[in-house]
């Protein structure tokens, strides 16, 4: 019997992980002579002492060399990478049109993306400098009174000072007040300051508001005082300290008290000046349930926004309830209960510009939605630039195969070569990172311009934006540069050189469906301009229910006082004037809004409505239709009389044929207030509001020519000029010095109806030109990926068009057999796009109460423009290909 | 004139002592009994490629071995120029040596 074999014990092997590491470390020739003297020591070491000592010094041995391999390795890849740039340099310059196109695409790529991310930072930065920031609130006010949704920047006038008096937690609190506009004068100098505040003296301790001259505690504290921004005194007083002169704002003698630096862009606080609170009587209002002031709180430390809007919640409890009870006779419960409501939100200060954007806000606020969609689409287009960087190099292959076959014969490793494709993408992505911050700086006021922003190239010259710049761009080119890289290294020499390039890379599936995808947007893009276009087109010449050609609005014609009939009698009596009326506001302005009781309506039930006064020759001047009635007449007791719009009636719930005779009381503070009106006649619906909103109700009241104001008090602020058309020009100036017969210090300040219609329609004008700007961008940089993937098939397809060429085909056969595909490619784009475009666009028509149709033929042409553009494209480099002499092609076979 | 530094002393002695078994391993292993100090891989290459590029030693690649896992070894032999860099050294050693005084430590 056998003595059976007893398994030898497993002699201990050295650590593989770390042999491993040595071998990548070593690029030398004799690594494996020094691995082997390392195995026959650890072999010694496992039998003399134990396999783990041994083990341990292994590791230890590999860990201790890295050092100087490290070193070493540094010194030969400076050696080797200034190789890569040097062939890389030289690929670029011989192949210039290829990179010129590959560069170009990132570049562009790289500038929209950047030009965005300045818009997502500006937009993310606003009001982020006030100390702290993280105290501050503004108490906004969300409430519901009679079915008006009311949301607030605003709060009323006794909250800010109860809040200190009452609640330990706010630290100090400072209000502001609109003022509107006003003339203000240094003896003769005179402008028109628009957006003024009232402010408390504390706005300078809540707010970050440094004061360039003048004393914060005491700026703002004495009546008739102003603080002017810097601007606005260099205007008046140049460079001297303007602090303790006199100014005149509106007719009234005030003290310049401090300067304040002027505002940045990005805080949602903008005034040219600031005019000190105690000279507004309402500032000590009583009254919690009348909204007018800006509230700014500070707050204790670990204070949060819920919890302050709890102690909210108790302070309305304890004086706004009393009230209720005085005024309505309701408790707040059944205040509530009835449907109202009222209550306080405190927003972070630096919320304010993206996400508390509400009524009666200091400026108007930014959309959170845009900074979104904006921040996904330079995503998009970064992702659409790179797999186009990508496309274009790998479309490159035949080219490249046969250089990477020599190569590799002459002894190149896989990782040198992939090293080499890697510094050539990177090599690019630099010179397109170069490309686009020159673009971003040259194109940045023409994006400024367009979308209406102040965005400062200067942001991404910041050290740390600019290192995060550099990393992005190398982030880039190793991203785009990594498929091609290991695509290219991968050939084998033999058959490359052979003039066998791999079979079996057709037009893969990913490309075409890069391509659809570009294709799509650029589609919908282009849809999307025509229809804005075709909207603002419409929205221009729209029957707004008055002639708006050739009115002139003259503005702040209360300046004239007494002679204001004088002044408009001088007016009618100019040749080129056909009309002229006097108003309260003109079409396209704000209107004031008043709570009338319109008959048949319940005690309490106040309807609220746009009202406006005018005088007998408004219907007349504007070209409006009387339904029903009779317009003012100055022949007439009138005073006590109005006209209604047909909105108006329905709102009140008449029929609008029984309108005339019925009688509207209007709702005041104060008993004498209170008169009942009665209808004289019914006006055709006109839109005197852009054309977002449907025709509002509205009531115009009657202002007698002896007083030039209603019974309520409104007066005439405008006079709307109706002139023939001819020699506008000169028919202004005519008017001009009339004017100046009558107000010497001041120019006559006039609008055209029909500018101040349009200016309604600046956001939609800016979407209209954004949307043109993005189209374009997507149509190119679709085209580059079209270009690439034509390139590639064409390339692969050299040899068929050889055959076909030699076989007799005709040259427009052979262009028309490559664009085939992509034809197709294009066709399904348009059927993708074309569903998605009609959706959003009919949602962006949503945002107007009237709107155009979408005609079909714009989608066709946006099709047919996309389709175009992409056989301009293709047929590039078709022709390129077919009209090569087949025997430079089939030579190598 | 330029003396050798005593890691090259000791590794061109090694050398010399080993003869033809003089490679990586085997020198280690050697300067580790002498020296009684743990000697790397790296430390023992790293001077003798210096060396090698003085022109002190010339290597030549031997024969693969099984106990190594089949890796050949590198070995190392000296060169006239390594015999009289180490002679230069021991000269220069023997004078200073030669004759030396009391060093007067035992009145202190």
């Amino acid at each position: 019997m056998p003595d059976p074999v007893l398994p030898m014990p497993r002699a201990p092997q050295p650590p593989r992980l770390a042999a491993w590491l040595f071998r990548q470390c070593l690029h030398e020739v004799d690594v494996d002579q020094v691995l082997g003297d390392l195995d026959e020591t650890f072999g010694y070491l496992a039998e003399g002492y134990s396999p783990r000592e041994a083990r341990r010094w292994y590791w230890s041995q590999v860990l201790r060399s890295l050092p100087s391999f490290f070193y070493r390795a540094c010194f030969w890849g400076t050696v080797m990478l200034k190789n890569y740039l040097t062939t890389a340099l030289r690929n670029l310059r011989r192949h210039k049109g290829y990179a010129f196109i590959n560069v170009t695409g990132l570049a562009v790529g790289l500038a929209c993306c950047l030009l965005i991310l300045l818009f997502v930072q500006h937009e993310l930065s606003y009001d982020q400098y006030h100390a702290d920031g993280d105290r501050l609130f503004r108490v906004s006010t969300l409430g519901r009174m009679a079915g008006n949704e009311l949301d607030l920047a605003l709060g009323p006038a006794p909250l800010g000072p109860t809040m200190v008096a009452d609640l330990p937690e706010v630290e100090q609190m400072a209000r502001f007040r609109r003022y509107g506009s006003a003339f203000l004068c240094r003896e003769t100098t005179c402008f028109e300051e628009t957006g003024l505040y009232y402010a408390d003296s504390t706005v300078f301790d809540v707010l970050t508001l440094p004061l360039l001259h003048g004393d914060p505690q005491t700026a703002l504290t004495q009546p008739k005082s102003l603080v002017l921004t810097e601007t606005v005194a260099e205007k008046y007083f140049g460079a001297a300290n303007p602090v303790g002169q006199p100014l005149q704002l509106d007719d009234e003698a005030y003290t310049v008290s401090g300067v304040l630096a002027d505002l940045p862009d990005n805080t949602h606080l903008q005034f040219p000046l600031l005019v000190a609170m105690v000279d507004r009587e309402e500032s000590r209002s009583p009254l919690w349930f009348n909204a007018n002031f800006n509230t700014y709180v500070r707050v204790a430390p670990g204070m949060t926004a819920a919890a302050l809007e709890e102690k909210l919640r108790g302070l309305l409890q304890q004086y706004g309830e009393p009230q209720v009870q005085q005024y309505l006779n309701l408790s707040l419960a059944e205040f509530e209960a009835q449907g109202n409501a009222w209550r306080f939100i405190a927003d972070p200060l630096p919320d304010i510009h993206l996400r508390g954007n509400r009524d009666g806000n200091m400026a108007p606020g930014g959309n959170l939605a845009y900074v979104y969609i904006f921040s996904a689409v330079a995503l998009f287009i970064l992702l659409l630039a790179c797999i186009n960087f990508t496309n274009l190099s790998t479309a490159r292959s035949a080219t490249r195969a046969k250089e990477v076959g020599v190569r590799k014969a002459l002894g190149s490793s896989r990782t040198q070569l992939i090293r080499q494709f890697l510094s050539e993408s990177l090599l690019m992505s630099g010179l397109g990172l170069g490309l686009a911050l020159g673009l971003v700086a040259l194109l940045l006021p023409l994006f400024n311009q367009l979308a209406g922003q102040t965005l400062h190239f200067g942001v991404l010259l910041q050290p740390a934006v600019l290192l995060a710049l550099v990393g992005f761009g190398l982030g880039v080119g190793l991203l785009a540069g990594l498929y091609p890289a290991f695509y290219l290294s991968s050939f084998q020499p033999v058959s490359v050189l052979k003039g066998r390039i791999r079979q079996g890379f057709r037009a893969s599936a990913l490309r075409r469906v890069l391509v659809v995808l570009q294709f799509a947007i650029s589609i919908v893009l282009l849809i999307g301009t025509g229809v804005v276009y075709q909207q603002l087109q419409f929205v221009q010449e729209k029957q707004l229910g008055f002639d708006r050609e050739h009115l002139l609005v003259v503005r702040h014609v209360g300046e004239t006082g007494t002679q204001m009939r004088a002044f408009k009698d001088q007016v009618l009596a100019h040749p080129q004037v056909v009309e002229a009326s006097l108003v309260g506001s003109a079409p396209g302005q704000n209107h004031d809004s008043n709570g009338l009781l319109p008959e048949g309506a319940g005690p309490g039930e106040v309807h609220v409505v746009f009202t406006n006064v005018v005088d007998a020759d408004y219907i007349h001047t504007m070209d409006m239709h009387v339904l029903d009635g009779r317009p003012f007449d100055d022949a007439r007791a009138d005073s006590h009389r109005v006209l209604i719009n047909e909105a108006a009636a329905r709102y009140f719930g008449w029929e609008p044929a029984q309108a005339v005779g019925k009688i509207i009381r209007t709702v005041g503070d104060e008993p004498t207030h209170q008169l009942d009106t009665e209808v004289v006649g019914l006006v055709a619906d006109f839109n005197f509001q852009s054309l977002h909103t449907a025709v509002e109700p509205m009531v115009m009241w009657y202002a007698p020519p002896r007083t030039n104001r209603t019974f309520q008090g409104n007066r005439f602020h405008q006079m709307i000029v109706r002139l023939r058309g001819e020699n506008i020009a000169a028919t202004v100036s005519a008017l001009e010095n009339t004017w100046a017969t009558f107000v010497a210090d001041r120019p006559l300040d006039y609008t055209f109806l029909d500018a101040q219609f349009d200016a309604l329609y600046r956001a939609e004008q800016r979407t209209g030109r954004l949307f043109v700007v993005f189209s374009v961008l997507a149509v190119l940089i679709a085209c580059l990926g079209l270009f690439g993937l034509a390139s590639f098939a064409t390339e692969q397809r050299l040899k068929e068009i050889g055959v076909r060429k030699v076989l007799g085909a005709s040259v427009p056969g052979l262009v028309g057999l490559l664009s085939q595909e992509f034809t197709k490619l294009v066709l399904v784009a348009f059927a993708l796009a074309a569903p998605i475009a009609y959706f959003l666009m009919d949602q962006w028509l949503a945002d107007f109460a009237y709107q155009t149709a979408m005609p079909w033929w714009l989608f066709a042409a946006a099709g047919l423009g996309a389709l175009f553009i992409a056989f301009a494209t293709v047929s590039y480099r078709a022709l390129q290909a077919a009209r090569a002499n087949p025997v430079t092609i089939l030579r190598h076979e | 004139m330029k003396f050798l530094s005593r890691t090259e002393e000791l590794l061109l002695l090694a050398v010399w002592r080993l003869q033809d078994r003089a490679y990586g391993a085997a020198i280690r292993n050697y300067l580790t009994d002498v020296t009684d100090y743990d000697w790397s891989i790296a430390s023992v290459y790293a001077p003798l490629d210096r060396l090698a590029a003085h022109g002190y030693v010339t290597s030549y690649q031997g024969a693969p071995t099984p106990e190594r896992g089949g890796r050949s070894k590198r070995f190392f032999k000296l060169t006239e120029a390594g015999v009289a860099a180490l002679n230069r050294v021991r000269t220069m050693q023997e004078t200073l040596w030669r004759d030396l005084p009391d060093p007067g430590l035992a009145d202190a």
